[in-house]
């Protein structure tokens, strides 16, 4: 049986690796968002996990208007993409995704699958940071990208994240492959990219999503609407749920939250 | 207001390329910074697009129902408005 030996969730803006010089307060609360991610890293290399899933969300740079996917798994040997200067690089686990994509079909979830990628962003922004905290160099981790559409519409519903969560769950949980599984959902939290809303952040939404994980009531927030999570600019919560439906809403630690000028930097960890 | 990341009116399409290649590409990125009007053009965009890309205002395109992402490439990555300071950046003011 594959085993979920860690979880965590984080934000993933650019601005976590091109690190803009526009105020000492933004580069003290990057700093700080830096270190909540390396602190990831190195709980993940203490807990031998020896595969990453990341659930993120495309922003239309790996995927194209020429074939937009709901739900997309990776399933090649080796994955990677290169965002403002950083280039990753990492062997993949074809064995263990081919096992998820054929139990996630037979659950009822149609995932495309793909041998091959281009990250960016979402995946290359946190990942740079967790594999520094993991020592990168000396712990090697294979990393399952999973594409889970939560900013091109129409967009998968909440629910139907928080179910995916489940889903991969029991598909580990039934599986032969002797895997130490970590998780991360990446995105979010409030913020407002591109729209005349840019710079607003509803901390108040941000407040109520965090206390509900912290006290792990995280199954209540399957219930949020496609409406309200733009509204408060929490779209990308659709990776979070995914993650508390693995983990069954296991209670979380706050390693970090900044409110910062254009975003609510947050990176949660859940209590396995 | 609802749905922000709404579904990208395909009359666009040139405009989403146009954004996609600033993003990936630092050549066409740098050309578009020095004359916005020639690379519009070899994206084939239409005389609306090329007001709307040219007024670098990202409400208006926003408005006129461009996709956010294609909004944030053009403007903050092709005209460089992430290395501006932070209340030039910022769209949202309270009392508005």
């Amino acid at each position: 049986m594959a085993k979920i030996v860690a979880a965590y969730a984080s934000s993933h803006t650019p601005q976590l690796v091109v690190q803009p010089k526009i105020s000492e307060e933004f580069t003290r609360q990057l700093q700080i968002v830096h270190n909540a991610l390396m602190e990831v890293g190195r709980r993940i290399a203490a807990a031998n996990a020896d595969t990453v899933i990341v659930f993120g969300s495309d922003h239309m740079e790996t995927f194209w208007l020429n074939n937009y996917p709901q739900l997309l798994l990776f399933t090649g040997t080796e994955v990677g993409g290169k965002f403002a200067g950083v280039e990753l690089k990492l062997p993949s686990d074809p064995q263990l995704s081919k096992e998820l994509l054929y139990g996630l079909i037979d659950m009822g979830f149609d995932v495309s699958f793909s041998h091959e990628l281009e990250l960016d962003h979402p995946y290359i922004s946190p990942m740079y940071w967790v594999l520094k905290g993991a020592q990168h160099d000396s712990y090697r981790s294979k990393l399952v990208p999973f594409h889970v559409n939560s900013n091109v519409d129409p967009r998968i519903k909440p629910r139907r994240a928080f179910e995916l969560g489940q889903a991969v769950r029991k598909v580990l949980e039934s599986s032969s492959l002797p895997n130490r599984v970590a998780l991360i959902a990446t995105g979010g939290l409030s913020h407002f990219v591109g729209t005349p809303y840019y710079g607003k952040v509803d901390v108040e939404a941000d407040n109520f999503l965090i206390e509900k994980m912290v006290s792990g009531r995280g199954y209540e927030l399957a219930d949020l609407t496609a409406d309200w999570l733009d509204e408060h600019g929490e779209f990308e919560f659709r990776t979070w749920l995914a993650v508390i439906g693995a983990v069954n809403s296991a209670p979380a630690e706050v390693l970090a939250y900044q409110r910062a000028w254009h975003a609510g930097y947050c990176v949660m960890s859940f209590k396995l | 207001m609802t749905i922000l990341y709404g579904y990208p009116d395909p009359k666009y399409l040139n405009t989403y390329k146009l954004g996609r290649a600033i993003h990936f590409d630092a050549e066409v990125r740098e050309r578009f910074r020095k004359n916005p009007e020639s690379v519009m053009n070899e994206f084939g965009l239409s005389p609306e697009e090329k007001e709307l890309v040219k007024s670098a205002d990202p409400v208006k395109m926003f408005k006129a129902g461009i996709s956010p992402y294609t909004i944030f490439f053009i403007c903050w990555e092709g005209y460089g408005f992430m290395h501006k300071p932070i209340e030039e950046q910022m769209l949202y003011k309270k009392d508005t």
